[in-house]
């Protein structure tokens, strides 16, 4: 059972004042919901999907946890059945233990150069399994152990994922920027 | 021993996030003190990390979500008798997009075809109900309603390219699972309902109907749109849209002038 389930039922309005808590992370389940399915007509269905189902199971979780993993695992299980049912399978299975290269740069590239919109493009170029580690923690701010709850997952291969995540958005970013610093218009800027 | 840089590179993610790798801190410490190359990686990617944390800017949540929410979730607490009554009264008196809320998932589903498509057309229009999917290719459309529903989806010939498709929804019609195909066409919204023909229910007696090409079109209007439904082989279609419910301008949403449909103009003179 993971922390935030609990069998005692709620009274009244500890149920209405959990509904209000789950509700304010409204912006960050869409978020993400918008970053896992890169769709916001699909990330809608999602998120209203996800609340039906937590309104509908307050009864069942823990006041004095934090809501927002647990609204995060209703999430990434509908994500991941959706995908199931769709016959979706574009994500290339990788080995955790893998030795991969490192791809990040060893110049540190001008950081400043960075938008939201290239940080967008990265982040949606990283495959699901290195992207949902890198969403929760760094975009979402979830510990490694509530990472490795959410996603079902031991917390040493969060600490893989993520690294590579780091490691592939960080090369990916790094010529986003040289790129639009290589641009007509960039060389035109004063 | 110190450990290798490699391990430290591997875990220096975690370890600048302060958690517990299997290389104990003070080894960590000890190794980025003595290895100027690995300290300027630390430092790389801790920069690297302050810009991601910058240039993050959270998706707009779109504004009618929570009421949208708070709906589905009034719907939920509905006990089943009440569910029955008010869907009744939802589908008569109420506004189209919290009628449109029952028309997914209750058992109170039972309305007509042509209606059930009327108000899911509103519910999308209004942003109550969402797309499932935003496919813009027929053929994959077709193949995506095909793995959800219970019956072998077919879309019509609509022969007229200025119907942009968007995508589509699955929906309940009379407690079965239907689909709802959403175009776009001189920029207003054009929804096309399509059911397995025996869960339709019996059609308005005000519905005007004219057979054309072995196909018995009716034309109905229902809370201001004009809807077109047939039936074709196992299917029943409602188009629904808000355009004149004049005979030949209606088969116009369809037929663009030149598609093929020579002789709309005779068979309507014959009505």
């Amino acid at each position: 059972m993971t922390s935030w389930q609990r069998p005692p039922r709620q009274r009244p309005e500890q149920l209405e004042r959990l509904e209000r808590e789950l509700l304010s992370h409204l912006g960050p389940v869409f978020d993400t919901a918008v970053r896992l399915c890169g769709s916001r007509v699909e990330a809608q269905d999602l998120v209203q999907e996800v609340y039906e189902r937590a309104l509908g199971a307050t009864d069942r979780l823990d006041p004095a946890a934090p809501a927002r993993p647990w609204l995060f695992t209703i999430l990434y299980n509908l994500v991941r059945n959706r995908r199931r049912q769709q016959g979706r399978h574009p994500e290339v299975e990788l080995e955790d233990e893998a030795d991969l290269p490192a791809a990040a740069p060893e110049e540190p590239p001008a950081w400043a150069g960075l938008t939201p919109e290239m940080l967008d493009v990265g982040v949606r170029q990283l495959p699901l399994k290195l992207r949902e580690p890198l969403v929760l923690r760094d975009l979402q701010g979830l510990s490694y152990r509530e990472v490795a709850e959410v996603l079902g997952i031991p917390a040493g291969t969060v600490m893989s994922r993520l690294h590579r995540a780091r490691q592939q958005l960080r090369a990916a970013l790094a010529a986003a920027i040289s790129a639009g610093a290589d641009s007509p218009q960039a060389r035109r800027r004063p | 021993m110190s450990p290798p840089c490699e391990s430290i590179r591997h875990w220096l993610s975690a370890y600048l996030d302060g958690e517990q790798g299997p290389i104990p801190g003070d080894a960590f410490q000890r190794h980025l003190e003595s290895c100027a190359s690995c300290r300027a990686e630390a430092e790389r990617l801790r920069a690297f990390t302050v810009a991601v944390g910058s240039a993050y800017r959270p998706a707009e949540v779109p504004p009618g979500l929570e009421a949208a929410i708070g709906r589905r979730r009034a719907r939920a607490r509905m006990p089943a008798r009440r569910m029955v009554l008010a869907a009744a009264v939802a589908l008569a008196v109420l506004p189209g997009p919290l009628a449109v809320m029952l028309l997914r998932p209750s058992p109170a589903q039972a309305a007509p075809l042509p209606e059930a498509a009327v108000l899911a057309h509103e519910g999308v229009m209004e942003g109550s109900l969402s797309l499932d999917v935003g496919l813009r290719e027929p053929r994959l459309l077709t193949e995506w309603f095909g793995r959800r529903l219970p019956f072998s989806f077919a879309l019509p010939r609509l022969d007229n390219p200025e119907l942009e498709l968007r995508g589509g929804r699955v929906i309940q019609v009379g407690g079965a699972l239907a689909a709802l195909v959403v175009y776009f066409r001189d920029g207003e919204q054009v929804s096309l309902a399509v059911a397995r023909r025996e869960t339709t229910a019996a059609r308005s007696p005000a519905a005007q109907s004219e057979m054309f090409r072995s196909i018995r079109f009716h034309l109905e209007d229902l809370r201001g749109y004009h809807v077109i439904s047939w039936e074709d082989g196992a299917l029943s279609y409602s188009l629904v849209a808000r355009h004149p419910a004049d005979g030949r301008a209606s088969c116009g949403i369809c037929h663009a002038p030149g598609s093929g449909l020579q002789d709309v103009k005779g068979f309507h003179r014959t009505r």
